[in-house]
């Protein structure tokens, strides 16, 4: 299958394309390759998109009041800079929407995009002080140093330290939706931030739908899932929260010292277990190498498509050595150069009547280190560092497997999408208390979660060098819906692998690797289960 | 927790200036993968601004037909969509850039990549911070508006060609990028 990214005529065509500049032969050559594959499909819109997005970024704010300027020009990148064609256009159409409602929408966007805001917004009241790994969802890029204007900043990636005017720090953690109030008062729509606030700087609020945390001269973390509950825990000194609920006129107040973690519902609370590890109150220390301050994010080319599961020699001990294990069936997979030394796994299968084994030899510069909590955030347990297993166990489906988290137009989740006989099994080790957890979902439509559940053994050993780990599971088939016909030697399922990476922290992600993938099939490995490789069953 | 929101207020119960505000929240936060769409579906720039501009006046118009709760980016390509048959229609030509087939091939793909393109966005701005000063002022000098490809040739004293040349290869090297970071997508589940 020809990789698009070894077709430097499409790019050439591409170019042609974005600098309109295309003749009629090459726009037929554009069309074979378009109507040859989708995968040239892919790359096609991709491609428009990013073009796209650059002239946003780069085509400066002065494009929409252009209404006197030319035509663009023919030698000139094309694209869209303007949020609304008709505020910025001198075509006829114009006439038609200076009347009506499409005139009053073009006056409210030339204002919301143009207009200046009240004086009293346009002061900036933080600063980006710090920043690691991050990748904000803005039209324009935001530096360390940065002042920053009452807004919403929505961190996609890394870890960011702003220091309001008032002297508060906030140390807030992808991915989240921050949104600067004032040099005294922030709301946590999403995600994560740790608020020191001291001396001066007492009083500081963190709104969030479900509690606003007033400071009272302290440390304190605020952390907020997509349905708005809300966590508060006290690192130093004492916060109020004042409990929001619809129905309630005066809040209901709650306080609490350093050591204590409440969880805030609509209008309720509950105390929960202080757990230090679980925010980020420092920025990560900077990196020791060279290579890690560029904070490059290792990622692989895969390597193999299919995995050998082979059958348990007798009983198989988990204490995290697989010295008892029929290693034959190994598969081994490293991280794109320059990482491939530090950042690679061989990967382990084996299956009885009862169990399925993973086992995995990592290498891993900060290991065992994650303090993503299981019993507060299940679903982001990969982000610590993790090893990740998509396997589906329908005999009937064979390979490849089927079922899509993605709709197209029009579609409906069929059977296949929402198969208990696909599973997504993450695994980690819980540094604060030590455990080898567990967290499975179902179907491309990720159901029926369980968290560390009944059944399962798993343990973890710490390279003598301190720079890796091996890791070594026994699922009983229960927890893969597969009790009653449990998968045979002779099967070709589906499976790929996963393998994640994060700092020293063990909260901050920094790179993975995907494997053990079907070569005929695109696309992202949690949305197509086609996409996973062969997972053959040895006798 | 997407902008679309949770809202338990239905379109109606809203003011006009809520309604206003909702939809150029919205329309902003989506015009990049809209106006993609449009574009990778007529693969002509000027026939792809004018269905655009046909389109937004369509979103508005009928943003009450829009559930809270949906997909605002999906409903507004499938408006998109609809226009650009109606364009070609009536452009009545038959120098369309391609033919229906494609055209609806190259809808779904689109449909399909949609939820990438926001994290591909994103990606974006790191890509731009490593590239090296010299390529960033050049990429930013050619998006500029109102300014010739010739005229950067001749402030940097540089043949025409030459510009194209390195403005394709950084392009490329920034389209890596984004392939590159957007791995992470996958890393979410």
């Amino acid at each position: 299958m020809t990789d698009v990214n070894d077709c430097p005529e499409f790019f050439e065509l591409m170019e042609a394309l974005c600098c309109d500049s295309i003749t009629p032969e090459q726009r037929a050559r554009l069309t074979g390759f378009l109507s040859s594959d989708q995968k040239f499909q892919r790359a096609y819109f991709q491609y428009l998109h990013m073009h796209v997005c650059l002239r946003r970024a780069l085509g400066g704010a002065g494009a929409a009041e252009r209404s006197s300027a030319p035509p663009v020009q023919a030698d000139k990148p094309r694209g869209i800079p303007m949020l609304l064609p008709p505020a910025a256009r001198t075509s006829h159409r114009f006439v038609f929407l200076a009347a009506g409602m499409a005139a009053a929408l073009v006056a409210l966007v030339v204002f919301l995009r143009h207009a200046a805001p009240p004086a009293a917004v346009s002061v900036p009241i933080a600063t980006l002080t710090n920043e690691q790994g991050c990748v904000w969802d803005s039209d324009v890029s935001i530096q360390r140093g940065a002042r920053l204007n009452p807004g919403r900043l929505i961190l996609s990636s890394g870890v960011a330290q702003l220091t309001f005017s008032s002297g508060a720090v906030a140390v807030l953690e992808a991915p989240a939706e921050f949104e600067l109030i004032s040099a005294a008062r922030a709301f946590l729509h999403s995600g994560r931030v740790v608020v020191r606030a001291e001396n001066k700087s007492q009083g500081f609020i963190v709104d969030t739908a479900r509690a606003e945390v007033l400071d009272l001269g302290t440390e304190f973390g605020v952390a907020v899932d997509p349905t708005g509950e809300t966590l508060v825990q006290v690192y130093d000194g004492m916060i109020e929260a004042g409990l929001k609920a619809a129905h309630v006129t005066s809040r209901d107040k709650k306080r609490l010292l350093a050591g204590q973690a409440m969880e805030i519902e609509e209008g309720a609370s509950r105390a929960l277990a202080f757990s230090d590890d679980r925010f980020i109150r420092r920025l990560p220390d900077p990196p020791a190498d060279k290579l890690s301050e560029q904070w490059l994010i290792p990622y692989n080319k895969d390597r193999v498509d299919s995995i050998n599961v082979v059958r348990a020699p007798g009983r198989v001990t988990i204490d995290g050595n697989l010295s008892d294990w029929d290693v034959s069936g190994v598969f081994k997979s490293h991280c794109a150069e320059p990482y491939a030394a530090n950042y690679n796994v061989k990967g382990y299968m084996m299956s009885d009547s009862h169990f399925l084994y993973i086992g995995a030899h990592v290498r891993d510069p900060s290991p065992m280190r994650s303090v993503i909590d299981p019993g507060t955030d299940p679903n982001v347990g990969w982000k610590g560092g993790s090893v990740q297993v998509r396997l589906s166990t329908d005999r009937s489906a064979g390979w490849p497997a089927g079922g899509d988290l993605f709709m197209k137009k029009g579609q409906t989740r069929t059977p296949k999408d929402v198969s208990n006989k696909l599973a997504h099994i993450t695994m980690w080790y819980y540094r604060p208390t030590g455990q080898p957890c567990l967290h499975v979902e179902y179907g491309m439509d990720f159901h029926g979660m369980q968290m560390n559940p009944q059944g399962y053994q798993g343990a973890y050993t710490k390279d003598a060098d301190g720079r890796g780990y091996t890791m070594e599971y026994a699922i009983p088939w229960s927890l893969l819906n597969a009790e009653s016909d449990p998968p045979q030697a002779g099967d070709t399922l589906a499976a790929c692998w996963n393998v994640h990476w994060s700092d020293e922290g063990g909260r901050l992600w920094k790179g993975y690797l995907v494997d053990v993938l079907n070569p005929k099939e695109e696309g992202y490995t949690h949305a197509r289960a086609a996409t996973w490789g062969k997972a053959i069953f040895r006798k | 927790m997407g902008a679309e929101g949770k809202s338990n207020r239905s379109p109606a119960e809203k003011s006009d200036g809520q309604r206003n505000l909702r939809f150029v929240g919205l329309f902003s936060k989506h015009e990049h993968r809209i106006y993609s769409y449009i574009v990778a579906l007529l693969s002509n720039w000027t026939d792809a601004d004018e269905v655009m501009q046909e389109t937004s006046i369509a979103l508005w118009e009928m943003f009450d037909q829009f559930q809270e709760g949906t997909d605002f980016n999906s409903w507004a390509c499938r408006v998109a969509h609809f226009r650009v048959l109606r364009f070609r229609q009536q452009c009545q030509r038959d120098r369309h850039e391609f033919g229906n087939d494609l055209v609806e091939s190259l809808g779904e793909t689109a449909s399909m990549e949609m939820d990438v393109m926001e994290t591909r966005r994103m990606a974006l701005a790191g890509c731009l911070d490593h590239l090296n000063p010299a390529d960033r002022d050049l990429l930013t000098r050619c998006y500029s508006e109102g300014v010739l490809i010739k005229e950067i040739a001749g402030q940097l004293n540089r043949p025409v060609k030459a510009i194209y040349k390195d403005l394709a290869r950084i392009r490329r090297a920034v389209f890596e990028c984004v392939g590159s970071k957007t791995a992470l997508p996958e890393a979410g589940r």
